[in-house]
């Protein structure tokens, strides 16, 4: 091979459209446009299927194809000789490439025509470089490496699990120049992913949640894909139409929709990869940009790496902060005096709290800060392990505690941007303190 | 009989598109049906046995201008950019030939109006340069008298056929 596929990768990002060659078995050469060729691995290209074509009815019968793609920066032409192996209609590569014709379809104005029924996976035989010549030279790309080492290095050299989060953020916009991005965490059940962190929006989002399945970020949880989207789709931002579809389904009841969530109304890119650890979905890393074609196949790498590096020191902090032993127990609290009792109230069917009219948070958040403002009414009680909390029947939700350090984050985060006088201060590896200036009134209502 | 020109039964409004600044890509195949394919610098349309003529870059093009001498087949696609309409004819009985003059000035009209085409979109006058970097006496032409042709525009009438010749 004079090319490898990956040192091409960027004439597959459809700036300039493929045109793919078949044949008929009676010898009538066919030539159509292809909308996407999809990089599968060194040596593999998925082509899509949307409608039953003449290309499609020529490598079912005869599997050799030709491919013509150019190199969007140089003009460069390269044909790959190609032989068709199969058709997948399901899976993360159909999602993958599912998501970014959604995007080229909007961009050329073909939503609603553009439908993948199938993603055709050729073998490349063979990958030609057209124009004898060597032309100029590819132009100067951002070289990702130095970023992705320096900010893989803060993330491994992090030791508290909120630090980790900021870090993580704060180098992907210096180093990488990525103005929006979030960090989402998921469920044990695998069933949605709740915001710990973001940056770039007028509001956090922190404590919002998204449903596995629900736009880019809920596809790529659902089938652990990394996801690239160089145009504006519609079906995989957060505006209305995503939360609507996942509220239709049934989740409504418990899912966080009171706190917005904070995504781009119409990014023109969308790059989302797993987070994962010892092969356990962790929650998903994501960037946007107002920008089309903002991210590449280099950013796609760079990203994973970074996803990568946080996963394990996600998990290595979370079961630090679980395997803690609780500390001595502290004196009760002086209970706070002088300004006007506020009441708290829960609403027992969601957990879903309420500081005086103002909504908090409800779930699984909830549900731990329930647990911390009743042992303060009741005892004085302000300083806690992780680990007896997690042990703590009361809270009543044990399986559904997947990453308890990282909810506690988020509730802090949460607290700190709805109250002055509440808040949840880390006390050490493990520990942390409840920090409460007035009276409260603990108000429990069964319905919500 | 001579051959039917293909302004004899193509719409001359299709006629006038393949003529003009759209995306080309020539197609053919080996003897054993392995399909090869280049980009196209330009296309006239001529009446009788002339046919269509369809400029491309000899050097990029070595195996596809061997399938034509040898086999003949062929199918070209045409296609506007930024509107994505789109045809292809197909036919056979190709052949490669040297450009005269009235194919040489096509090809320099061709570039004209594809790169003002393709400038109004967006595309950065680099990759245009890149794109027309070959010589001239690098260029051939494929003839062929097409026989069909069919829609490729994007959408559920895609590949039907909208003419042939009778």
């Amino acid at each position: 091979m004079s090319a490898t596929l990956n040192a091409i990768r960027a004439c597959l990002d459809g700036v300039i459209p493929a045109v793919i060659a078949t044949c008929a078995p009676d010898g009538t050469p066919n030539v159509a446009y292809a909308s996407q060729v999809e990089l599968v691995d060194c040596d593999h290209v998925a082509l899509s299927f949307q409608f039953f074509n003449k290309t499609h009815a020529n490598v079912l019968a005869h599997p050799l194809a030709t491919v013509l793609v150019i190199h969007p920066q140089t003009a460069a032409c390269y044909r790959l000789y190609l032989r068709f192996e199969r058709t997948e209609t399901e899976g993360a590569l159909f999602q993958r490439m599912k998501a970014r014709l959604a995007g080229i379809a909007s961009h050329t104005g073909m939503s609603g025509v553009f439908r993948l029924l199938g993603a055709d996976i050729y073998r490349v035989l063979r990958i030609e470089r057209i124009d004898a010549q060597e032309r100029r030279r590819q132009d100067a790309e951002r070289n990702l490496l130095p970023a992705v080492r320096l900010l893989t290095q803060r993330i491994a050299a992090a030791s508290a699990m909120d630090a980790l989060f900021e870090q993580t953020l704060d180098g992907l916009g210096r180093q990488f120049g990525v103005e929006h991005a979030m960090l989402l965490l998921c469920d044990r059940a695998h069933t949605r992913l709740y915001t710990v962190a973001s940056r770039g929006y007028a509001a956090s989002g922190v404590g919002s949640e998204i449903p596995f399945g629900a736009g880019i970020v809920g596809v790529v949880a659902q089938y652990r894909t990394s996801i690239r989207i160089n145009h504006k789709a519609a079906e995989y931002a957060y505006g209305h139409a995503v939360r609507e579809s996942a509220l239709g389904e049934g989740a409504a009841d418990t899912l966080e929709t009171a706190i917005p969530f904070p995504g781009l109304a119409e990014p023109g890119s969308q790059l989302a990869v797993p987070i994962e650890a010892g092969g356990e979905l962790l929650g998903v890393l994501y960037a946007e940009s107002a920008q089309d074609l903002r991210f590449s196949h280099d950013d796609e790498d760079a990203l994973g790496a970074v996803a990568a590096a946080l996963g394990v020191a996600v998990r290595a902090l979370r079961d630090e902060a679980d395997s803690e032993e609780a500390g001595e127990p502290a004196a009760p609290a002086a209970p706070a005096v002088g300004a006007t009792p506020v009441t708290v109230r829960r609403y027992r069917r969601d957990n879903s709290i309420f500081l005086g009219d103002d909504y908090l948070i409800k779930g699984v958040a909830g549900a731990i800060l329930w647990r911390l403002l009743s042992g303060y009414v009741r005892d004085g009680r302000v300083d806690y392990s992780n680990r007896e909390l997690r042990l703590d029947p009361a809270i009543g939700l044990p399986d559904v505690v997947d990453n308890l350090e990282a909810r506690l984050i988020l509730l802090a985060k949460r607290l700190s941007e709805r109250a002055d006088w509440l808040g949840i201060d880390k006390t050490g590896r493990g520990r942390f303190r409840l920090r409460v200036t007035r009276p409260l009134r603990l108000v429990e209502q069964a319905a919500g | 009989m001579p051959p039917i020109p293909v302004s004899a039964w193509l719409d001359p409004d299709w006629v006038r598109f393949i003529e003009g600044g759209v995306s080309i890509t020539v197609a053919s195949r080996d003897a054993a049906n392995v399909p090869t394919l280049t980009k196209g610098y330009g296309c006239r349309a001529l009446d009788g046995e002339h046919g269509v003529r369809i400029l491309v870059v000899g050097s990029h093009s070595v195996e596809l201008l061997r399938d034509i001498e040898t086999g003949g087949a062929v199918a070209a696609v045409y296609s506007e950019v930024g509107t994505h309409r789109a045809l292809q004819l197909k036919g056979s009985g190709a052949r490669v030939e040297i450009p005269d003059a009235a194919d040489r000035e096509c090809a320099r009209h061709y570039r004209e109006s594809f790169s003002r085409n393709l400038a109004a979109l967006g595309f950065a006058p680099g990759l245009l340069a890149g794109y027309f970097d070959y010589a001239d006496d690098d260029l051939r032409v494929v003839a062929f008298v097409p026989s069909e042709a069919f829609l490729q525009t994007p959408g559920p009438r895609a590949g039907s056929k909208i003419g042939s010749a009778p």
